[in-house]
């Protein structure tokens, strides 16, 4: 009997994703929290989960959920810039606010804040076996007032100096020290644990105690009965008091536990620590919270550790800040995980849940990012997504110098078309060729640009048969069967018409080439291709004529006068194949 | 009046049949000539100077090969072209000689 309540626990406590992204964005909040505590990863905590009991995890996740809000608050609190009065500290102290003293000060405080918790849940892990509701509470209260301590020992040397800007501005930082209860407060628990008004000193155990009533009692908050889910939990979520924008009205706690088999207290409570929060206006248009979801745990988990990373990564670097949009970030740790892990995305299933504030309950905007079936399949195939993957220099107006830098892999993803893009690389390419730059070049592979010469047009030539056909014709779907096949088999055809005129051309002198190359180019800009074909013929009669020829001519009346819709395509690709002759030849 | 569209079979052919009407015409550098001249007049759309030019050459040689007459007898079936045309089949025409340039030297060098 023990063994199978074991074994039911066990299933129960596996943590996998529920399917619905409210509770899921809720266990990925979960497993960032126990990570961020803890400092287990999500293998790690999976293993843990699953060999401990209920009131285990409750314990673990009571200290982990407290000990961040009051390590974020507190933090937070610190940092605040206005927390001394410029003039007061200058006329006591004879500092700047932004002096070298007053730096230490912040950052040693911001140490000890860290190294507090740390400490303390080294204590957890090391009397597991005496865990009780009690001892749990002795343990967040610990963490608080030793964090108190910190903040008014440090703070109390530069007493004069500080300004009132807590409780409305009627206390300083001191002052608010010494009458709140915990040092918690977050914009998502208000309506339930750290209500400002209630959270007063002496009150600590009464609010640390609220967790316990709520995972093993599944009560919320005074003016609702037990068991009633509502904005007391999670603002996202629909209230009957209190006015709100929601997303649904779910059943009761009870039911959800039965429905997926976990606490949904854990997870609901920990919605908010699946998000990112972007400080900087150049990500996204508004500050914002922002998160990254599809129905795997492992994946998104993944995915916005990556995005999280690189968001950091940015935020460093000012030189990247102008080339990484949101966008951007989040698309480049799809990639990356692909690549990395070989994962298998379902491309087409891919949501951003995002809100701005909860200030004016406008508190979520969800948005779906997904790709359509056509993009999905090019990008999980290995070698065409690798060759898409690439940055390419173009020319910004006519100033040479005013450079951009255009991800392939973003064009697509966003529909737009990749010809223009290659087009504006290559005249970025042949301008600097002419002024004979060669060296300085950074040229990109000559198959990149091909596969997405090749990419384009194939996509190009399906959407456009698209208008014309029955969506639910044979044709139809085997077309998104053979995407990836076709776009190799174009690709092979733009390569080979480009390596015939290299060869043709390959004793052209080297004033001659940038000449021929430039003015087919301007040519073609022009969209004239009577006169490009006619150029080049004149070219290829001035060379020397040879057996080899006949292919390439062959090849000119098949792809591109008899090619009304894509001979722009192949004209590019001979383009490509003259300014690349002698450099990288066809290497795939 | 202009006949039906020409389609990739069409100008396959045309290609085909040019090109072994002229490798049966040897001077090479009279070709070269002939293809400048052919290549100004298919930049300028100038459709019925190009076939008077070429049917002038060909004429030339009518009776003594078969191949030159069959390509003949070709070209009166898809005159007059549409401009759009025109620019295909003027241009095939020109690489059909081209091609057949080389193999002639070939040839002699054999």
């Amino acid at each position: 009997m023990e063994v199978e309540l074991k074994t039911q626990e066990k299933e129960r406590n596996i943590l996998e994703f529920t399917g619905n992204w409210f509770f899921d964005l809720g266990i990925l909040g979960f497993v960032n929290l126990m990570e961020e505590i803890y400092e287990w990863d999500l293998e790690t905590l999976k293993e843990k989960t699953g060999n401990l009991t209920k009131n285990e995890i409750d314990a673990l996740f009571a200290v982990a959920f407290f000990g961040k809000i009051i390590k974020d608050t507190s933090l937070s609190w610190v940092r605040k810039p206005e927390n001394f009065s410029k003039t007061k500290l200058k006329k006591y102290f004879g500092l700047e606010i932004k002096s070298s003293e007053i730096e230490k000060l912040l950052k040693d405080t911001e140490k000890e804040i860290e190294s507090i918790l740390k400490e303390e849940v080294k204590k957890l892990s090391q009397s597991f076996d005496k865990i009780d509701q009690d001892y749990i509470i002795e343990i967040v209260s610990s963490i608080n007032e030793e964090i108190k301590n910190i903040l008014i020992t440090k703070f109390s040397k530069y007493k004069e100096g500080l300004k009132k800007i807590f409780a409305s501005n009627k206390k300083t930082i001191l002052e608010n020290c010494k009458t709140t209860g915990l040092i918690a407060y977050h914009t998502f628990f208000t309506n339930s644990f750290f209500n400002p008004a209630k959270n007063k000193k002496g009150r600590e155990k009464e609010i640390i105690r609220g967790i316990f009533k709520m995972l093993n009692n599944y009560f919320v908050r005074d003016e609702i009965p037990n068991d009633v889910v509502d904005k007391g939990l999670s603002l996202f979520l629909y209230s009957s008091s209190l006015r709100n924008e929601y997303y649904g009205k779910i059943v009761g706690l009870r039911d959800l536990d039965k429905f997926y088999g976990i606490n949904p207290v854990h997870y609901i409570v920990s919605f908010p620590f699946a998000f990112i929060y972007l400080r900087d206006r150049k990500y996204s248009n508004l500050t914002s919270n922002y998160c990254f979801y599809m129905n795997n745990l492992k994946l998104t988990y993944n995915i916005n550790k990556k995005i999280k990373a690189l968001i950091e990564k940015v935020d460093t670097n000012s030189a990247d800040r102008r080339r990484y949009t949101i966008f951007r970030i989040t698309w480049r740790s799809i990639i990356d995980e692909l690549i990395e892990n070989k994962s298998l995305l379902s491309l087409d299933n891919m949501y951003i849940i995002e809100y701005k504030s909860v200030k004016n309950q406008q508190i979520a905007g969800v948005e779906y990012i997904g790709i359509t079936k056509l993009r999905a399949k090019i990008l999980s195939d290995d070698n065409i997504r690798d060759k898409l993957n690439i940055i390419l220099k173009i020319k910004k107006g006519k100033n040479d110098k005013n450079l951009e830098y255009v991800w392939v892999l973003e064009e697509l993803i966003k529909h737009k078309p990749l010809f223009p893009i290659i087009m504006n690389h290559m005249n970025y390419i042949i301008t600097n060729l002419v002024k004979n730059q060669k060296k300085k070049l950074q040229f990109s592979s000559k198959s990149n640009l091909l596969y997405a010469l090749s990419t384009d047009l194939v996509l190009g030539s399906i959407e456009k048969e698209n208008e014309r056909e029955s969506v639910f014709s044979e044709e139809f779907f085997a077309k998104y069967l053979d995407v990836c096949e076709e776009i190799k088999r174009t690709k092979r055809n733009l390569s080979y018409i480009g390596s015939l005129v290299s060869n043709i051309f390959r004793k052209i002198n080297n004033d001659e080439r940038p000449k021929l190359i430039s003015s087919l180019f301007s040519i073609l800009i022009k969209g004239n291709r009577s006169s490009f074909v006619n150029t080049l013929l004149k070219q290829i009669l001035n060379q020397n004529l040879e057996e080899k020829n006949s292919n390439f001519f062959n090849l000119m009346i098949r792809f591109i006068l008899n090619n009304d819709e894509g001979w722009r395509h192949y004209a590019l690709s001979i383009i490509i194949g003259l300014t690349y002759s002698g450099g990288e030849e066809n290497n795939d | 009046m202009i006949k039906t569209a020409i389609n990739y079979q069409d100008i396959e052919r045309i290609k085909e049949e040019g090109t072994r009407a002229f490798e049966s015409i040897e001077k090479s550098s009279y070709k070269q000539k002939l293809v400048y001249k052919l290549l100004n007049l298919s930049k300028g759309n100038n459709q019925k100077e190009f076939f008077s030019l070429l049917l002038k050459v060909l004429n030339s040689y009518i009776d003594k090969n078969i191949h030159i007459r069959s390509f003949v007898e070709e070209l009166k079936e898809i005159y007059p072209l549409s401009e759009r045309d025109f620019e295909k089949i003027s241009y095939t025409i020109i690489m059909a000689i081209m091609s057949s340039i080389k193999t002639e030297e070939k040839n002699k060098e054999v």
